[in-house]
């Protein structure tokens, strides 16, 4: 136990089944004590490579030593009992459950007197024997006392706020008493505020000894918190650099493998007439909360409205609210001069809206699907692509050579147009996506995260097209999570918080700070109320 | 999977100098495209390999059950072969009920109840034909419209409550096909008002102007024909129309569906409507050109075997006639064993049972080619090396089926002592280990060794049981215990040899 | 929600005290009448609830069982034919839950580890059961469609105090131990399912097997364990059939009620409590069918009106009345080496 590292990770080599090369003789040692950030562009092999010293995954080679000592890790248990402990980016948390199940799931306390796993096959016997749900209930409230995280036990997690069920999993850590705290993207759901507080706590936990390894693919915060910052560039480690040695600029060369560009060029237009107008819209989610409470704001012709905000703050509601998959409550939505409050997707896509959706495998795209198939989803039912007594027969001949266009306008890599969709890479994927969006001719473009888990050259080709699509005269509304790329692009940014719009902004009026600000709930109004109060 | 097939393979870029030409030139490329592609080929391996695996086990079943495979399965093979109207005539319903499920599957739905659309279908076509006298064409073409409408109706409701309430198709389908059956049995029985007044429940024979002609042989008919008809059209309906192309957005991915505008409540309840109009259309033709009257429970389980067909033939209409005729060649086979092996007719049951087991395990037959493929180059590579690990594959195998016969044997013999039992349950234990000794030794994994001498134990405490219960030799166990011994030192001082191998250099 | 549960068990125990109340107020003959409905009631009701509660074993850990009926028909024979064999019903019922499980272990293999398609295999399951046994009853007993009659079947618990009582006479005195064993099944279910680690974890499984498996718990392990599960219980509903409320083994004797044990799985919501709640109410419409043919025979004529009932009543019911929740995960294979 007198070794130096907490962690050392050699020649770790992992190939998926598609063929993917996550990682590539990646070799990592983290010090005792130490923050260690992993950055990389989404898809770089963070989580890959944690998910391996997790125990999720089996690398294909190398080695990994815990605490000095060589380790062959079948299942997370193994991870667990050398005290690993990881805070997944899509909480491991069952909604249905109690906090308190959910925390002991997998380690569950027997009740004392009954308990039996010490003896040979108790563990099975274990099994079927009463959990000692209250103990671990005292146990939970004592670990939420002790580090500042209270929590109620017996809530079940789908009545938590996504800070709280963070919470929970930070005490899941403690509770299996892990010392090596893996959190991947922590805050990629968490306002600005939160974030200072989850900040906070991890540095408690550095001076009480323990090691942390921050999964992120933002410099900021890995130049806030971290030590060591350890970037991982398409499966491979690019470098490992001390804090104090490095700049955000120097990261982020290292990050994407050449100098970037912070801003894209766009030239200064004069917005037209009002495309989008949405009033008074109030929109509720599956569980029947209102989500969207009465939002204004329009779009004109030749400008990109960015919307920011964090994630769950009624962006996904209002999106489908607008595309028509979802009915909202009241308000009402024009495109142009036609009503499409209410009517179905098919209805709005005739009134000239296309949509780029948030989540691409799960709505833009059918994987089993060929490329051609997909090209026509969503126009496949008029003319040109089918025709005949009622439209009721596919034109093939014509969605083919229809996709061939497109895929050599949009430089689409594949290797025939009725390969499956599900063999092309997610970069690629969108481009169809994008590419079958735009092929309508729209008047308005709804494109939420449409960079969301593309590489940098795809990025700034989506980004490319949508700067392209404000300068022929057509309406963009952008959804985006990332601060970075609203401020580029939009030529108006709309502040949503708690389903409201707090604030309109010009790029130039609001730094990110205040941007930041806003998005946490921070308006001038309700600080002000809050002093009147106090 | 199988979209491609419409869609060539190649575009022929060059100004066609006869359309004709370059049409079929475009189909036929379209055709190799698909043969050769790499995605048919594993799933001719795959049915082929299920259909090879199932063979096996019923042969180790039939066994059990004292028949002789060898000849039952030959004798499946000449029943299947020499009677080609009794194989089409058995695979027509078969074609209709596999379709009419394959297409419910391509939207996402599980049709479980064709069994009962086919009820009320085959009802609705029985009355019209028994109860108008129509002219000689029109009234079977009415009375097949009939049991479509009404088959299709009987899925419709299902498909409705699926799309608008939420209601799981696969229980409510099940349930209405009980209600169908019992309510048609009832309608034809001596309680309802269709009974013909004898001892079995069922309708009076049908107008000679509603019933389907033969075509070929004895059983054939024209339902044949509308079987193969329904064929093309749902292949056309699914992969060439709008509703089609909606019906498969729908079944991948619900969210998609709805989101490209497509309605998918309305695309569930038309699939599972069109789905239950074929199988009513199946349940027609049985009665328009087989029977001739509606009796209660007439159905062999035809919409069952719906399911079977569909899922050997992956979902695609072409693949559903090939599982389909593969059925019907099962079954015309089926009577010639039962005549000739005397195994009864219900072992064809078995064999789809199992037949769909491996089928829906795609990765069991994967495994077995892909360490087919690694014994292949072991044995180009290394041949001396390679020989043992194969031959104690194949021990395994032959020691399962002695083991089970042998077993067999000993259970039906007229004394039946304490020992003798022993003998026959250490013989079970044998089966069971040689089947183990065959996935380690063909997937070339060194844990068999201390199986091998665990066959080889048991074999010769069947031996030594089996003298001292009956006083007579087994020289069978006597034999398979020296070559498992023999097999064990073998493997065991081969192990040494690679682990010093290994250590070496 | 606590609160509403305690109020419906209050509710429900007074009902039953009333009903009971109320039953033996009335005439002796009508008491009578009565104690042989709730008899015949619990007796249909037995393997109906039995192999439900097996599948839920098997669906909460996210695995479809469709193929209940297959591994009921197994476990029918196999009782009837260790019993045939060894003059012993316990022998038999041991049989038949070990053939049951066997059968059900092989769809857990395909489904878990194979990751094959689960409604598929279950397909196999029921064409294997079907086909498997109907040929083994000609091996076994050398005769078509029926076996012999097997004259040691599980022998009934008899409680001579309170046989002279014209309603609970009829109705407990003379109890099979597997309707006894009904009651005391979903019990433990409840107690497995809510209150201990297995529960936790198959529950978990059902919901989202990657969070079980992040929390170092083996899924393929924890679902197969509930599927053989389902088909120990299947097994021995089956069994029940053939050499407890029956006396012999008959082709494809189950009659769909594997199928009707789904059903009242998904009725009663994937909960012990609620599976027991369906299945007696469906028990109570299958003993109506007997109770009318013997008591009411004008009524005859519409036995098949009756028998469709329950049929016709969970269509009704799911489509109109209520939605029932699956578990989240279910039918979907849990494949690790998935790129997130």
């Amino acid at each position: 136990m007198t070794t130096e590292y907490a962690v050392e990770l050699e020649d770790i080599c992992k190939t998926f089944p598609g063929g993917v090369q996550a990682n590539k003789n990646i070799t990592l040692r983290v010090r005792r004590g130490e923050v260690i950030g992993l950055l990389g562009e989404n898809g770089a092999g963070k989580s890959t490579l944690m998910n391996i010293l997790y125990g999720l995954l089996k690398p294909d080679s190398g080695r990994i030593v815990i605490n000095g000592e060589e380790v062959s890790l079948n299942s997370p248990q193994d991870a667990i009992v050398r005290g690993v402990g990881m805070v997944h980016q899509h909480f491991k948390l069952i909604p249905v459950l109690t906090v308190v199940e959910n925390v002991v799931l997998g380690l569950e306390p027997i009740l004392k007197k009954m308990d039996v796993r010490s003896i040979p096959g108790g563990r099975t016997i274990g099994s079927v024997l009463p959990v000692d749900f209250k103990t671990a209930s005292k146990k939970i409230e004592e670990i939420g006392e002790e580090n500042g995280l209270p929590v109620d036990p017996s809530s079940k997690i789908h009545d938590l706020s996504v800070g709280l069920q963070q919470r929970v999993e930070i005490i899941k850590m403690l509770y299996r008493q892990a010392n090596i705290l893996i959190l991947d993207e922590p805050t990629s759901v968490l306002t600005p505020h939160e974030v200072d507080e989850l900040f906070v706590t991890l540095k408690e936990f550095v001076k009480a000894g323990k090691t942390i390894i921050l999964i992120t693919h933002k410099l900021r915060e890995s130049m806030a918190l971290c030590d060591r910052i350890c970037v991982l560039r398409d499966g491979e480690l690019v470098g490992i650099v001390e804090r104090k040695d490095t700049s955000p600029s120097k990261l982020a060369q290292m990050m994407v493998g050449r100098p970037v560009v912070f801003t894209t060029q766009k030239e200064p237009r004069s917005p037209g007439e009002v495309v989008l107008s949405v009033s008074n819209l109030s929109v509720l989610d599956n569980r029947k909360l209102e989500k969207v409470k009465g939002i204004n704001f329009e779009v004109h012709a030749g400008e990109i409205f960015g919307l920011a905000g964090v994630q769950g703050n009624g962006q996904t509601e209002l999106i489908e609210a607008l595309a028509g998959l979802r009915k909202p409550t009241n308000g009402r939505i024009l495109v142009g001069s036609v009503d499409i409050t209410g009517k179905r997707a098919r209805f709005v896509r005739e009134a000239g809206v296309s949509h780029i959706p948030e989540d691409r495998q799960r709505m833009g795209i059918i994987l089993p699907f060929s490329v051609e198939e997909n090209i026509a989803l969503g126009s496949h039912y008029r003319p040109p692509f089918a025709a005949g007594l009622f439209s009721a027969i596919l034109q093939l001949d014509v969605i083919r050579s229809a996709t061939e266009d497109l895929v050599e306008d949009y430089s689409i890599k594949l290797s025939k147009v009725n390969a499956l969709a599900s063999t092309l890479s997610g970069g690629n994927q969108q481009k169809v996506v994008v590419a079958r969006e735009l092929a309508t001719k729209p008047n308005l473009v709804i494109a939420a995260q449409p960079t969301r888990g593309l590489d940098v050259g795809a990025t700034e080709y989506i980004h490319e097209v949508l700067i392209g699509l404000r300068d022929r005269g057509v309406a963009v509304l952008l959804i985006s999570a990332e601060l970075d790329e609203i401020q580029n692009l939009a030529d108006r940014i709309g502040v949503i918080y708690d389903g409201q719009m707090v604030a309109i902004k010009a790029p130039g009026e609001a730094t990110p700070t205040e941007l930041g600000l806003l998005m946490a709930g921070h308006t001038h109004e309700s600080s002000d109320e809050e002093v009147a109060l106090s | 999977m199988n979209e491609a097939k419409d869609t060539p393979g190649q575009v022929n870029d060059s100004p066609a100098t006869s359309e004709y030409q370059s049409k079929i030139g475009k189909f036929i490329n379209a055709l190799i495209a698909r043969i050769t592609s790499k995605e048919f080929r594993n799933q001719f391996y795959w049915s082929f390999g299920s259909i090879l695996l199932a063979l096996v086990v019923a042969a180790v079943i039939m066994l059990m059950g004292g028949y002789d495979p060898g000849t039952a399965i030959l004798y499946l093979a000449v029943g299947a072969l020499s009677q080609m109207d009794q194989v089409f005539w058995y695979a027509s319903p078969l074609i209709l009920t596999g379709l009419s499920v394959a297409l419910a599957f391509r939207c996402g739905l599980f049709n479980i109840g064709a069994e009962g659309q086919l009820y009320m279908g085959a009802m609705a076509a029985a009355l019209v034909a028994y109860l108008f006298s129509l002219p000689i064409l029109l009234h079977p073409l009415l009375s097949l419209l009939a049991g479509v409408l009404v088959g299709g109706f009987w899925a419709f409701v299902p498909g409705l409550l699926k799309a608008y309430r939420g209601a799981h198709e696969v229980v409510t389908t099940m349930m209405l096909s009980y209600v169908a059956i019992l309510f048609t049995s009832w309608l034809v029985g001596p309680n309802g008002p269709y009974w013909d007044g004898s001892m079995v429940p069922q309708t009076p024979e049908f107008y000679d102007s509603a019933i389907l002609p033969n075509i070929f042989g004895n059983y054939l008919h024209f339902g044949f024909i509308v079987a193969i008809l329904a064929v093309f059209g749902v292949d056309y309906l699914i992969n060439r129309t709008v509703l089609g192309y909606e019906m498969r957005a729908v079944g991948h991915n619900i969210d998609a569906a709805e989101y490209a505008g497509i309605d998918s409540k309305k695309k569930v309840a038309i699939a599972l409507g069109i789905s239950g109009g074929l199988s009513g259309l199946a349940g027609s033709t049985e009665m328009l050109g087989t029977y001739h009257r509606f009796i209660g429970n007439w159905s062999p389980g035809l919409g069952w075997d719906g399911i079977t067909v569909a899922v050997l033939g992956n979902n695609s209409p072409w693949g559903v006639l090939a599982g389909a005729i593969f059925f019907g060649a099962l079954k015309a086979g089926g009577n010639t064993m039962h005549a000739i092996a005397h195994v009864p007719i219900e072992m064809v049951k078995v064999i789809q049972g199992l037949i769909v087991l491996f089928i829906a395990a795609p990765r069991i037959i994967q495994w077995l080619i892909n360490h087919g493929n690694a014994n292949k180059e072991e044995i180009v590579k290394k041949p001396v090396k390679a020989m043992p690990n194969l031959l104690g594959a194949f021990f395994g195998l032959a020691s399962v089926f002695l083991a089970l016969g042998i077993a067999r044997s000993i259970f039906t013999m007229a004394t039946v002592s304490p020992w003798t039992l022993i003998s026959a349950l250490s013989l079970f234990l044998v089966a069971v280990a040689s089947v183990l000794v065959f996935i380690t030794q063909y997937s070339r994994d060194p844990r068999c060794s201390p199986l091998l001498l665990l066959i080889a134990v048991g074999w010769s405490t069947a031996a030594i049981t089996f003298l001292v219960g009956s006083g007579g030799l087994e020289l069978t166990s006597i034999i398979m215990a020296v070559i498992a011994f023999v097999f064990w030192i073998v493997m065991y001082m081969l192990g040494k040899n690679t682990l010093r191998d290994g250590e070496g250099p | 929600m606590n609160q509403r549960r305690f109020f419906f068990i209050i509710a429900l125990v007074a009902a039953i005290i009333i009903g009971v109340i109320g039953i033996i107020s009335m005439p002796v003959q009508q008491q009578q009448i009565a104690g042989w409905l709730v008899s015949i009631t619990m007796q249909m009701a037995t393997p109906l609830v039995l192999a439900g509660i097996g599948g839920m074993y098997s669906e909460r850990g996210g695995v479809v069982n469709i193929g209940l009926e297959g591994i009921m028909l197994m476990g029918a024979f196999t009782g009837a034919a260790v019993t045939y064999y060894f003059d012993n019903p316990w022998l038999g019922i041991l049989g038949s839950v070990a053939a049951g499980g066997l059968l059900a272990a092989v769809h857990g293999v395909i489904c878990v580890k194979y990751k094959g398609n689960h409604i598929v295999s279950g397909t196999g399951v029921i064409l294997f059961g079907t086909g498997f046994t109907t040929l083994m009853l000609e091996v076994v007993w050398h005769q078509k469609g029926r076996g012999e009659l097997i004259t040691n079947t599980i022998p009934d618990i008899i409680i001579p105090q309170i046989q002279s009582h014209p309603f609970f006479g009829p109705a407990f005195s003379v109890i099979s131990p597997v309707v006894v064993f009904m009651f005391v099944l979903t019990a433990i279910s409840w107690y497995i399912l809510y209150r201990t680690p297995f529960g936790l974890r198959l529950r978990a499984s059902g919901e989202d097997p990657s969070t079980l498996d992040s929390a170092g718990v083996s899924v393929e392990w924890i679902r197969v364990v509930g599927v053989i599960i389902s088909g120990c219980l299947a097994g021995l509903g089956g069994a029940y059939l053939s050499i407890g409320f029956g006396s012999a083994f008959a082709k494809e004797m189950t009659a769909g009620r594997g199928f009707i044990a789904l059903a009242a799985m998904i009725f009663g919501n994937w909960t012990p409590t609620g599976i027991l709640g369906a299945g007696l109410f469906f028990g109570f419409l299958d003993g109506l069918n007997y109770f009318i043919q013997i008591y009411f025979p004008a009524l005859l004529p519409f036995s098949n009106y009756i028998a469709m009932l329950p049929f016709l009543l969970v269509v009704v019911a799911l489509g109109l009345i209520r939605k029932s929740v699956p578990p989240k995960a279910i039918a979907k294979p849990y494949e690790k080496e998935k790129r997130a």
